[in-house]
């Protein structure tokens, strides 16, 4: 709808409650309740002084007389306007995800209160874990733990925490082992052995090189754990 | 202190024992007893909690590895401080915040799990 000059704005909404009298009345109750002083009461077509009527309960309208049925009434009442509340695009467009284009959460959506997606790093290593329970850890660990020199075959273990606990044994493989330069080997196997739930394992590498055990040197093991968190 | 997804609720430190707080249950470690040289690296978990480390006694002075527990976020070791300077409601290891992650940054200490605000991580 046009309009000619400034559009109008709506400030109250109009509140009507009307009928005729079945029975001879002097006291109207008005249902949803008034405001003091706020309205008006038209009888017959007529409208009322507010000194020719008693309205100060906020539910009840005394006419001071009664009329006869069939007598028409009207109670008036302009309301305060409600603004409808709503987001402008700007503001919608920041505060919901969109279905189409990037979004960007400032905050990670959770399931049952657990987020999506947690991730971080400690001493211990790297983590990525996921609401359905899944977690993975990645560890990184020197050692220089050489042992086992038995018929030029030789071992190293590096004992490592979990940087955030599994509920139960994870699966997992030492990944890879580095710092062997120093030293050749002919035969690299490498294992771990998880111990129990608590979060702490040991990864081996077993070598042989027909040689004696080394006496110095560090070895770098990597380690990738998957199991569940919850 | 390390910091660690598994580690001790809290510790006290008298002199040179060391209590450490698992799961509600304080767990005493007297550390006196090492000479020279001597390094501890064995002290077996507990509820699957290592308490101590590593602990080693150098000069005379005994420098001993204890863990906060961390959550999300990267975290990192802190150096060796003065045992008298440890608290146990205080934050002891770093939040490195150049590295992206998912989740809110948190860090356990004796009043619990502690999120840390977006000042407090900048700040």
């Amino acid at each position: 709808m046009g309009y000619i000059g400034t559009q109008p704005v709506p400030k109250a909404t109009h509140y009507l409650e009307y009928g005729v009298f079945d029975t001879p009345t002097q006291v109207i109750n008005v249902g949803s309740g008034y405001t003091v002083n706020n309205i008006s009461v038209v009888i017959n077509g007529v409208t009322l002084n507010p000194d020719e009527y008693t309205a100060t309960d906020g539910v009840t309208v005394d006419l001071g007389v009664e009329f006869d049925a069939g007598t028409s009434y009207r109670i008036e009442e302009y309301r305060t306007f409600v603004n409808a509340y709503h987001y402008t695009k700007e503001e919608a467009d920041a505060r919901f995800a969109k279905l189409s284009g990037a979004n960007n959460f400032t905050q990670m959506p959770t399931v049952g209160g657990t987020p999506i997606v947690e991730s971080g790093s400690n001493s211990d290593g790297e983590w990525t874990r996921w609401a359905d329970g899944t977690q993975e850890c990645r560890i990184v660990k020197d050692s220089s733990a050489f042992a086992d020199a038995t018929n030029k075959r030789f071992s190293v273990k590096a004992d490592v925490t979990y940087p955030m606990p599994f509920n139960s044994v994870p699966t997992g493989r030492t990944g890879s082992v580095t710092g062997l330069t120093a030293f050749s080997y002919e035969f690299l196997c490498l294992s771990y052995i998880p111990e129990g739930f608590a979060g702490s394992t040991t990864m081996y590498a077993s070598m042989t090189n027909g040689a004696d055990l080394p006496s110095a040197g560090s070895v770098r093991f990597s380690g990738l754990f998957a199991g569940k968190w919850k | 202190m390390l910091a660690t997804g598994i580690a001790p609720d809290y510790y006290e430190i008298n002199g040179e024992v060391v209590t450490a707080f698992i799961n509600g249950t304080a767990y005493d470690f007297d550390l006196s007893s090492a000479t020279e040289g001597a390094t501890l690296d064995s002290i077996e978990p507990i509820d699957g909690v290592t308490p101590i480390r590593h602990a080693v006694r150098e000069s005379g002075e005994l420098k001993v590895v204890l863990a906060q527990k961390v959550g999300a976020g990267h975290w990192i070791e802190s150096d060796y401080f003065d045992a008298a300077t440890y608290d146990p409601s205080g934050v002891h290891v770093i939040f490195d915040e150049t590295k992206s992650f998912a989740g809110t940054p948190m860090v356990y200490t004796k009043n619990g799990w502690l999120t840390l605000s977006q000042d407090q991580l900048t700040g």
